[in-house]
């Protein structure tokens, strides 16, 4: 809420007064009435503009009808200009002499789209003793935290000659825009939620459960119920059926966000590193919540470092859109120690990332090798070095980057890990399911 | 509005539209028939001074927010009254008529931001005023015509009367202008 500061006088109303003056007072001086006549309109905008001037200052409420919404979805700032009612004689109250005009500008900014156009709006203010409303539609078209600025608000008296303008204190209304899950075209869709607490995907742990797993030798501990007979005669020893853990599958989604390549053209438009690791991000959290999977996530890279737990649940997805909303890419490498080292095994392990600094391989690697199951999505642009932006140069150097990327991903793949460019979470599930079987055919489990 | 460069204003310039754009177009054309007229009254051309006014005139036009408009107006005062000798001709009519319109544009002009629509009632309430600021100088022309008739005594009487009385409406708007 603003109070008002007062009305002054505008440049139409100097340019009445002064103009007239000079015009009458030299007819009268050189006795040239023809000059009277030239000053004759200035007159009754002078006369005219004094008798509208307002006697209250108007009282502004503004404010963003929704501060949180996905991307390229729209909102409204709002802006309500009231006028206080002063009382008359009688005890009504009567309709203050003030603003007849009402305009507001909302300074442009760079992914945000304004409705009018420009952010610029005016209207008449409102006859009756009502506030006069004015709305301009916000739209953000990049998931991101934004800052809308005050905007500029002036209200003019009749005929313009007076001008209020809304005292601006530099705030700002923080508009958190959540990245719309880049779900891929012509993938199958996300299966419905699943009913229960538990997930569709197996535990990798063994333990109490429901499920057959195998039938291995009984050791202290094991319920007797458990035992299986015939087995166990067979064989001479006795032997348990185990069944797999009635837990769901964590799910790691590691987001490398040190740097973002490419310029962002928002919604719809070409995407730069960033957008696409924050949408398949985005699109693997709601899609392995809605199979009862447990996600965590860890921002690297970001100004803003990020853990957040293994928890599952609608409240949850929201969390993580709401992180990676806030990511901020710092330029250095900060944030890989909170990857979380006691991950179990068989964790599915994916990490997101453009692939311009080794850490992301590296720790895929390394996370292969302690019994993780890691997949590193690919999130550069795949036309980057196609886009007009570039000159030659540079775009002969993105396509030897390019070269370099795919060598050490085909290095990671023979090391046991994928390196898959990004297209949908279903496509992801078919690569781990692929990458499940090859390893099992290479231990000889026998699932 | 408010607060504008002059660099500002060109770029908004190009974002007007409709109404917006019909009254920058009335802001540069308005000086430019006012020194027209004030050329035909005369019964010659005065090139340099219509020039300077129609260049004024069109600045006037990409900053409506300042007191160049104030110039523009004085500077077709001064031409009459330089070129055209005592005269309550009918072109003195049109010449305020344009003045008013002038004036009225460009307060219009400096009303609503530049890129923004105007609505057809915001439009139609000062298209009243400007016929109202046109009709005003035809009456002052009249009641002129008509004491140039009338042979008035004491003249130096009606003289300081009229000078104060101008000078108290000066006083009176300039103190709205400072509260």
């Amino acid at each position: 809420m603003t109070d008002g500061a007062g009305w002054s006088a505008t440049a139409a109303h100097a340019r009445a007064v002064v103009g007239s003056m000079i015009l009458a007072g030299t007819a009268v001086v050189l006795r040239r009435p023809d000059l009277l006549v030239l000053a004759a309109p200035l007159f009754v905008a002078l006369l005219a503009g004094r008798q509208a001037k307002p006697t209250h200052s108007p009282v502004v409420r503004q404010g963003l009808g929704n501060r949180s919404l996905t991307e390229g979805e729209a909102t409204t700032y709002r802006m309500q200009i009231d006028e206080v009612a002063e009382v008359d004689g009688e005890g009504q109250a009567a309709r203050p002499r003030g603003a007849e005009t009402v305009a507001a500008v909302l300074e442009p900014q760079r992914l945000i789209e304004l409705s009018p156009a420009d952010g610029q709006l005016v209207a008449l203010a409102n006859d009756r003793a009502e506030p006069s409303v004015l709305e301009l539609v916000v739209r953000p078209t990049r998931w991101g935290n934004h800052s809308i600025r005050e905007p500029l608000i002036i209200a003019t008296s009749s005929w313009g000659s007076y001008r209020w303008t809304a005292p601006r204190r530099g705030a700002t209304q923080h508009l958190q825009a959540l990245p719309r899950a880049a779900n891929g075209s012509g993938s199958p869709s996300t299966p419905a939620s699943a009913p229960g607490l538990v997930g569709s995907h197996r535990s990798p742990r063994h333990g109490t459960g429901v499920e057959f797993a195998n039938i291995r030798p009984f050791v202290a501990g094991d319920r007797l119920h458990r035992i299986r007979w015939p087995h166990s005669l067979r064989t001479g020893t006795l032997h348990v059926a185990s069944t797999w853990a009635d837990q769901d599958r964590h799910v790691v989604l590691i987001v490398d966000a040190v740097v973002d390549v490419g310029r962002s053209a928002g919604v719809g438009g070409a995407p730069s590193s960033l957008d696409i690791t924050v949408r398949a991000a985005a699109a693997l959290a709601e899609h392995h919540v809605g199979q009862g999977d447990r996600v965590s996530l860890v921002t690297v890279g970001s100004q803003r470092r990020d853990h957040l737990p293994p928890a599952t649940g609608p409240r949850h997805v929201r969390r993580v859109l709401s992180t990676l909303a806030a990511i901020e890419p710092a330029g250095v490498l900060v944030g890989p120690d909170r990857i979380p080292k006691n991950l179990g095994r068989g964790s599915l392990v994916i990490i997101l990332s453009p692939l311009r600094t080794p850490w992301a391989l590296a720790r895929a690697v390394a996370m292969s090798s302690q019994g993780l199951v890691p997949v590193v999505v690919d999130c550069l642009p795949p036309d980057l070095e196609n886009r007009p932006e570039l000159n030659p140069h540079e775009a002969a150097a993105w396509r030897i980057e390019r070269m370099r990327r795919d060598h050490e991903a085909r290095r990671a793949g023979e090391r046991g890990v994928p390196v898959v460019p990004w297209r949908s979470p279903a496509d992801l599930e078919r690569v781990v399911r692929d990458m499940h079987r090859h390893r099992r055919v290479r231990s000889g489990w026998s699932a | 509005m408010s607060g504008l460069r002059l660099d500002d204003s060109a770029w908004l310039l190009t974002r007007t539209r409709g109404p917006a754009r019909a009254t920058r177009l009335i802001i540069a054309l308005a000086p430019l028939l006012a020194t027209l007229c004030t050329s035909l009254a005369a019964g010659r051309p005065y090139l340099l001074s219509s020039a300077i006014i129609v260049v004024l005139g069109a600045i006037a036009a990409v900053a409506p927010d300042t007191h160049l408009g104030l110039v523009v107006i004085v500077a077709l005062a001064a031409e009459w009254m330089l070129r055209v000798p005592d005269s309550l001709s009918a072109w003195l009519i049109a010449i305020a008529a344009l003045i008013g319109v002038f004036h009225l544009a460009l307060t219009f002009a400096a009303t609503a931001p530049a890129g923004a629509a105007l609505g057809r009632d915001l439009c139609l309430r000062w298209v009243q005023r400007g016929l109202v600021l046109a009709a005003a100088p035809a009456l002052v022309w009249a009641s002129a015509v008509v004491l140039r008739r009338v042979e008035l005594g004491a003249q130096s009487v009606l003289v300081t009367g009229a000078l104060v009385a101008v000078s108290a409406v000066g006083v009176w708007g300039a103190s709205a202008q400072r509260s």
